[in-house]
């Protein structure tokens, strides 16, 4: 008697648990990939790219840090006028907690390094995926954009569009510094 | 708790058992003039138990076979609701650039009751967790309904008795009393039993015939078939590797890597070919070759490590396959001609007397950053692919596109100063002319120049082909899930199990038989055999007389 309540025991949970999985997978990917791109409050979504120096980079790695992130490309004109704002806020708060990651929409690594070296920019530059995975995964389609993650790996706000306001970002950055 | 029930032959029976399950013997009173119920033999189905917990409240629940008809029938209408529009899958997306976002898609393609679809989420029906977990419930209910059942049919027909109670004989729906018959009876009629392919067990004063037991067990085949196809679409919807599903761009002449694969394919060549006179297309095919990657895949910094798996031209439905991966042709299109590479050739800058020093390939996509050609060493210190000047005079790429593609390099080499030299190179005239690049070459003292012999030195992409990519790791259990279930219910459909009591009590004889279906052809085969043993009867008498008594009246009335 026993015996037979555990054997129904053991097939009722593997049917619990199989539902569990379905619940907890759904509800999980819906924060990323179904409703597509993350809002504020949303996790920001992880990811791992190379840098200009063939380092692998990963953002969930800068926890407890803010992080600015924007999307740019050698290209796109409002995006070469906003890099001296983003270099210069970064000067500012690199040692108080600030880490900003350009993610270049495409792979031209000689485009991209000679126009690094051009505009004198120090904070560190990623390749995003010959797919453009990141892009996608933020939901990217005019460039430039910028989001401002929170240390505890939130989007605090995020802007579409540029030149960046530079106030707005000194300011955003400020209010989430650990 | 009273856990068994004690028949008078002796045998101890579970609680709720219908007949003895060794004589046949009734437990509980049954009405007079019925023929026996003989669904699962009469035995105990493991739900029906006293004092049930809360384990066997949920047990029973999906032991019911309402409950799994109402379950199957509740699935079908919601998954039917899946077919009123096109599901979200079918809006085609190349390389994650989706054409219309489908919330759009659904309201203005069919209004209102497109924005409600989209809204209840039946856009995505077959991917939808409550689609998944009504699935994963009726595979509870087909697993517990079959262990219900299978297992004490199992031990109930496994050690059944040849002598059955006299009321279990007399109640079957073929059933034969004689009272004096011969000794030698039992010889013939078992021999006769035996050509028909029974399996015969003489007992003291009894025998048992009986044939193809299997059959009992083709539902719970079927119901095994059903279980593995439920778990095959589960984890189809579960796991998101298992399945793809993607449309990626090739552009002609480039190595492009496949997302979400481990592979890389190169759009070799794209060909087009028309019927006479119209516009409609005969061919269209991509030469692809496969490769696999195996270090720095998708590194910007390092060439990525490519091994040529297999080529194969792709045509419409003779996709490339490999791997359970196959590579559809699914659309194309036509491009002006796009500069992909040039063969470039390093030469000296002096005209008269020009000395070339090598040749190499130059990409117009990414290109590498280091070359060397003879005795020179080249570095590509800039590239824009759509070379122009910025308002602030800075040399700037208006687009990502090889449009007006403008190097420049540095070299080094003999009779060059250690810093280098710089120079830059416009493969297309109309920039090398508005740019001035040998004014400038010159005016910066470069001793030495790029150059092509020819347009046999240019390579030009046409076409960009679209692939369709998928996979589907999940299809083989899902077929096996299908084989399994056919087995099943052929097993159950075209064999009957047959079993034959025979109960001898001094001179009389009571014979009574049951199948699970196809009772005349049963009746004709029990008749032929008792004639062939030396017994003279019509086939009539084999039907019970509690049966041949409903006849009449539903004659009369």
């Amino acid at each position: 008697m026993n015996q037979k309540r555990w054997f129904r025991i053991v097939i009722l949970l593997i049917f619990l648990v199989m539902s569990g999985y379905t619940l907890w997978n759904h509800f999980y990917h819906d924060q990323v990939s179904v409703t597509g791109i993350p809002k504020i409050g949303d996790p920001a979504p992880d990811f791992e790219l190379y840098n200009l120096e063939n380092q692998k980079i990963k953002l969930s790695g800068y926890s407890g840090k803010v992080v600015v992130l924007n999307f740019w490309g050698h290209w796109c004109e409002p995006c070469q006028q906003e890099m001296p704002t983003f270099e210069k806020v970064w000067n500012k708060f690199k040692d108080k907690g600030l880490v900003i990651i350009g993610v270049h929409l495409g792979q031209e690594a000689v485009t991209v390094k000679h126009f690094v070296d051009q505009y004198g920019i120090t904070f560190p530059i990623v390749y995003d995926t010959s797919d453009l995975q990141t892009a996608h995964a933020y939901g990217i389609d005019p460039i430039p954009d910028t989001y401002i993650i929170k240390p505890d790996g939130t989007i605090a706000d995020f802007r579409i569009g540029g030149p960046i306001d530079p106030d707005w970002l000194a300011s955003t950055i400020q209010n989430n510094l650990p | 708790m009273i856990d068994s029930v004690k028949c008078e032959c002796g045998h101890a029976n579970p609680t709720e058992t219908v007949l003895c399950e060794s004589c046949g013997k009734p437990l509980i009173e049954l009405p007079e003039h019925e023929l026996l119920e003989m669904r699962y033999d009469g035995i105990a189905r493991r739900s029906q138990r006293t004092n049930p917990s809360v384990t066997d409240r949920i047990w029973r629940f999906f032991s019911s076979v309402k409950v799994a008809v109402n379950l199957i029938i509740f699935t079908l209408l919601l998954s039917s609701v899946g077919t009123i529009f096109p599901q979200e899958s079918t809006l085609i997306t190349i390389d994650g650039f989706k054409e219309i976002s489908p919330e759009e898609y659904y309201s203005s393609t069919y209004g209102a009751a497109g924005e409600l679809y989209y809204a209840f989420g039946f856009s995505h029906t077959y991917s939808s967790w409550w689609l998944t977990l009504l699935l994963i419930l009726i595979g509870t209910s087909l697993v517990i309904c079959s262990l219900d059942r299978i297992l004490p049919l199992y031990r109930a027909l496994s050690k059944q008795q040849a002598k059955k109670h006299p009321f279990f004989l007399r109640r079957q729906r073929l059933s034969l009393n004689r009272s004096s018959f011969e000794e030698s009876w039992n010889v013939q009629f078992l021999l006769a039993a035996k050509k028909h392919g029974y399996k015969t067990h003489e007992v003291e004063d009894a025998i048992f015939l009986e044939k193809n037991r299997f059959s009992r067990w083709g539902p719970y085949i079927n119901h095994i078939g059903l279980i593995v196809f439920l778990i095959a679409l589960v984890f189809r919807s579960m796991v998101p590797d298992w399945t793809m599903d993607q449309y990626n761009a090739f552009t002609e002449g480039e190595i492009r890597q496949v997302p979400n694969t481990p592979f890389y394919l190169e759009n070799k060549k794209f060909t087009l070919e028309y019927y006479p006179n119209e516009s409609i297309p005969k061919l269209f095919q991509t030469d692809a070759v496969l490769y696999k990657c195996t270090s720095n895949c998708d590194n910007p910094n390092v060439d990525p490590t490519l091994k040529e798996l297999m080529t194969k031209p792709i045509r419409v439905n003779e996709p490339l396959e490999y791997d359970g991966y196959s590579f559809y042709q699914y659309q194309f299109s036509i491009i002006p001609p796009q500069l992909n590479s040039i063969h470039v050739t390093l030469r000296s800058l002096n005209l008269k007397n020009q000395q070339t020093y090598g040749q190499f390939t130059l990409s117009l996509k990414n290109p590498k950053p280091e070359y060397t050609v003879g005795e020179y060493h080249l570095t590509l210190i800039d590239y824009k692919p759509d070379f122009s000047i910025s308002a602030d005079k800075k040399p700037t790429s208006k687009t990502q596109n090889a449009n007006a593609p403008g190097f420049v390099f540095q070299v080094n080499g003999p009779n060059i100063p250690a810093e280098g030299k710089k120079f830059m190179y416009f493969p297309l005239p109309k920039d090398k002319a508005f740019y001035r690049e040998a004014d400038l070459n010159a005016k910066v003292g470069s001793p030495v120049e790029l150059g092509v012999n020819g347009m046999q030195d240019l390579n030009f992409a046409t076409a960009i082909s679209y692939l369709n990519v998928r996979t589907d790791r999940v299809l083989p259990w899902i077929f096996a899930g299908i084989i399994l279930f056919l087995v099943g219910v052929s097993i159950g459909l075209y064999w009957q199990h047959r079993r034959v009591w025979v109960r001898f009590d001094g001179s009389n004889m009571i014979l009574g038989a049951h199948t699970n279906k196809n009772w005349l052809g049963f009746r004709r085969e029990l008749y032929t055999i008792l004639i062939k043993s030396g017994l003279t009867l019509d086939e009539r008498d084999l039907v019970n007389s509690i049966e041949q008594e409903k006849e009449i009246s539903n004659d009369e009335s």
